[in-house]
Order: structure tokens, then C-alpha cells, then sequence
């Protein structure tokens, strides 16, 4: 019975430790973008993220970190670790775009955590089927990032 | 004889003829030569001059699908003779905007001010052009006009719009 008991309460404190991540996104968190394309993503001379870094894959997602609780450093070590070491043409990071998970939330859209490959890593989902509401969405987005170039 | 011809296309005004053999005739060449790089520098006279060569690096970076590793569509012929066409047709003293490849192959067209300063026309291909704009804090636009040939009222109008 003892040793039952044990096993229960390791599994069930595994389950609290790891609750962070399971649990839904506070609109407070920052959420991260890792930006490989320049002419997709950002204007280098306007110092601004475009529209362009925040359309979702064809799949319907468009992949993020949750960065919160990290440090500058440790944002880039994951896109390097997690984004560009995954990607079959070797392209480098070259920026990111910064967001406030309200700011996504404001647009009807979800952050939903998905800790393949990282226990960080979020989609923001919810996509309109419409192509202009998209638009006007990743527009949105891109209106209230900030960027970050790699330096 | 002073003789000076411009070519049919004023969108394409690069280059003029000068048959004449005079001083005159090559007085009024260089004046308007300099008129015409005035006119380059200071207006958007020529768009393809500037974004064709941007236009062309794109299909290039984009003509395979996974061009951006997050499994992009590629931007086929189609959509590239499109946006060239887009490009032409743009009206003579607009300022550039700025290309964005999309990913599901589409080619996007960007006028940015700033923050809420902003519209984005797109085409695919298929002589429609979709678009969004953000001209304030709660004033947006976004729907779907019809591209053939000419480039629709309502997509030059909310281009000034960002530039009022």
C-alpha cells in the first residue's frame, strides 16, 4: 500500500511540476517568433516586423516560444537549438518578433502550448477560413511587435 | 534641327530619341534628361525599375515548395506574371511598397508608415487581390477586389490613405 501511495504521488507531483506548460497561456506571458526570411518577416530600415513573420503554415498554425521566464540568452539558444538545427536548408535566424500573448488573444485567436519539440513551444491557432481576415490578423500582430535582430 | 521624340509609354519614359543634330537639339536632350532623373529620384516614376529585380529574387528564394522551412506553398508563374502585372499598373507617384512572399505562395504588396499605417494588397494568381489595412487604432479595412489590367479605385484609395 505504501509503495502504491509513493508511486501516486510521484506521478501526481510530476503532473503539478509540469502544469505550467499544460495549462492555458496568462495574456501577460511574451510570446517569441523566430524570423528566418527578411523579406517574409522584417524591414531591417523601418525597424519593424511584417506582417508576413505571423501567417500561419499551410497547416493552419504558426509555430512560437513562450519566453516569460527567460533569459535573452536562452531565447536564442532555443531558436537555435529547436528551430534553425531542425530545418533541412541550414537557414540561420536572423530576428524575431516579440508579442504579448493579449495581443494574439485580442485577435480571436489561440496560443495552444504544444511541447513538441520544447516544453516552451505554443501555435497560435484559430485561423479565419477567410484569406483577408487572415491578412488583417498576422497585420494586426505584426502592429504590435516588437523586433528583434539577431546580432 | 532640334528634334526630340519621348517614347508611347509614358510609364516608360527612360530614354529619349534625339534625331536632331544641333546644339539646340542636344541642349534640350540633356535638360530633359535630367528632368526625367529628377523625376526618378524624387517621385515613384518607374516602379518595375525598382521592383522588378526584387520581384525576379523572390521566385527565385521562392519557387520550391518549403521555401521558408515552415512548409510554404511556392509561388508559381502565375502569381509572379500577376504581381508583375500589379506592378506596371501601379499608378505613376505612388510611393513603393514593399514585397512579402506569403506562405501558402502568394505575393503581397506593403505600404507601412508606422504603427497603424499600414496596407497590404495580395495576389495568388487568380485576378483577385485581397487586402487589409490598419489606419488607426480601431479603424481597419479588409476584403477582395477583382484584378484585370487595371488596379481597382478602392486599393489605390486606401494606398493614399496611409500617406494622408
Amino acid at each position: 500500500m505504501r509503495i502504491f501511495l509513493k508511486i501516486l504521488s510521484t506521478i501526481f507531483e510530476g503532473f503539478i511540476n509540469n502544469k505550467d506548460h499544460i495549462t492555458d497561456i496568462s495574456p501577460d506571458e511574451n510570446i517569441t517568433r523566430y524570423i528566418f526570411n527578411k523579406k517574409k518577416g522584417y524591414s531591417e530600415v523601418n525597424r519593424r516586423v511584417k506582417y508576413g513573420a505571423y501567417l500561419p503554415a499551410p497547416d493552419g498554425n504558426a509555430s512560437v516560444y513562450r519566453t516569460s521566464k527567460i533569459s535573452e540568452k536562452e531565447i536564442w539558444d532555443i531558436g537555435h537549438k529547436y528551430v534553425e538545427k531542425k530545418r533541412k536548408d541550414k537557414k540561420k535566424i536572423k530576428a524575431r518578433a516579440d508579442i504579448k500573448a493579449a495581443d494574439i488573444y485580442e485577435q480571436s485567436l489561440s496560443i495552444i502550448p504544444d511541447t513538441t519539440p520544447h516544453k516552451l513551444h505554443a501555435n497560435i491557432t484559430n485561423w479565419p477560413e477567410e484569406k483577408d481576415k487572415r491578412l488583417m490578423k498576422a497585420v494586426e500582430l505584426a502592429n504590435s511587435s516588437q523586433l528583434v535582430i539577431k546580432g | 534641327m532640334t528634334a526630340l521624340a519621348l517614347g508611347s509609354n509614358d510609364r516608360f519614359i527612360n530614354r529619349t530619341q534625339n534625331t536632331g543634330s544641333s546644339e539646340a537639339a542636344n541642349k534640350i536632350k540633356a535638360i530633359f534628361d535630367g528632368a526625367i532623373e529628377e523625376l526618378r529620384n524624387s517621385l515613384t516614376w518607374n516602379p518595375l525599375y525598382e521592383l522588378g529585380p526584387e520581384l525576379q529574387e523572390i521566385i527565385k528564394e521562392c519557387h520550391e515548395e518549403d521555401w521558408d522551412g515552415e512548409s510554404a506553398c511556392p509561388i508559381t508563374q502565375s502569381t509572379y506574371s500577376e504581381a508583375f502585372a500589379f506592378i506596371e499598373n501601379l499608378p505613376i507617384g505612388l510611393p513603393l511598397p514593399e514585397l512579402v512572399p506569403e506562405p501558402e505562395g502568394d505575393i503581397g504588396f506593403e505600404w507601412n508608415r508606422g504603427k497603424y499605417k499600414v496596407f497590404v494588397a495580395s495576389i495568388n494568381g487568380t485576378g483577385v487581390i485581397t487586402y487589409a489595412g490598419l489606419f488607426g487604432k480601431n479603424k481597419k479595412t479588409h476584403g477582395e477586389e477583382v484584378f484585370d489590367e487595371n488596379i481597382p479605385q478602392n486599393i489605390i484609395d486606401n494606398i493614399r490613405r496611409v500617406y494622408k
